[in-house]
């Protein structure tokens, strides 16, 4: 039998390499450039930004959590722009690029845990110094090295049943 | 031919979108829906033949959408772009009639594949 340790170990495994193939399949495919690959490392202090997007996406069921991507607002732009296709896009384009970041993310996060789960819709904001925003203190964290900017992906997890 | 693409993301139906002209079916013609409810309303209003649908949307989810679609009578080519791909919910899409399940991120060869035998 798993512990609730080992679980914990296997899903941070599983979720690096996931992160590494959604944003090596996603980058490339959306730019056209094979060459516009991620360096994702599991990190204990992140470099948060002071402003930008912040999107979160709830999981319930057999396991209950949070997955949170995090970008500063000049990444959360590049991004943006790649996705919309567009030179100038706005704030609410922005924090539609994160959302469905985390729609991505979160998704795959989902399909690694056992079990029943439902993964509900992004929830998208902008932060800045008067509303920061900040990862529960539990939460493991990782660091996406992108061309186009620095993102932070997060997640707190707990397995209801406790097996 | 038409193709309708239903999600509540604006950037990915944009996506889809890019993702079908890089595949080659760049002279097929593209409508957009929201979610599930509106998709229905399009379906009704624009007799698309083939809907590509996000899973998990607000008002109606893709598989309400099918489901409701289907028990209308409408056997309209449906298949589904969406975060997550597990076996469950591969299994809940075949079973309420949906032609495939393409889990994000996805590339044009994968949308070939998929939409080769349906759209030519």
């Amino acid at each position: 039998m798993k512990t609730n340790t080992n679980q914990a170990e296997e899903f941070v495994m599983l979720f690096t390499e996931a992160l590494r193939n959604i944003f090596n399949t996603l980058l490339p495919d959306l730019t056209g450039d094979e060459f516009m690959m991620c360096h994702v490392t599991k990190v204990t202090q992140p470099s948060m930004p002071e402003a930008g997007c912040c999107a979160t996406v709830d999981v319930t069921g057999d396991h209950y959590g949070s997955v949170f991507v995090i970008a500063d607002e000049a990444t959360a732009n590049n991004f943006s722009r790649i996705m919309h296709e567009e030179d100038n896009p706005s704030h609410e384009d922005r924090l539609d690029a994160i959302g469905e970041l985390v729609n991505i993310v979160g998704g795959s996060g989902k399909a690694l845990m056992e079990g029943e789960n439902r993964i509900d819709l992004p929830v998208t904001l902008g932060f800045g110094a008067e509303n920061p925003v900040m990862l529960p203190s539990k939460a493991d964290v990782w660091q996406v090295v992108s061309p186009l900017g620095l993102i932070v992906v997060s997640t707190v997890m707990h397995n209801v049943t406790g097996e | 031919m038409k193709i309708l693409v239903a999600d509540d993301s604006r950037v990915m139906r944009q996506i889809v979108i890019r993702t079908l002209r890089q595949a080659g079916y760049d002279d097929h013609e593209t409508i957009e829906a929201e979610n599930g409810a509106e998709g229905l309303e399009k379906v009704k209003a624009e007799a698309p033949d083939v809907i590509l649908s996000d899973w998990n949307m607000p008002e109606k989810t893709g598989l309400e959408f099918l489901k409701e679609l289907r028990q209308s009578g409408d056997n309209t080519p449906f298949g589904f772009v969406t975060s997550e791909g597990s076996e469950d919910m591969r299994a809940q899409a075949a079973d309420a009639g949906a032609a495939f399940l393409i889990a994000k991120p996805f590339d044009a060869e994968t949308f070939t594949t998929h939409l080769g035998s349906l759209l030519g």
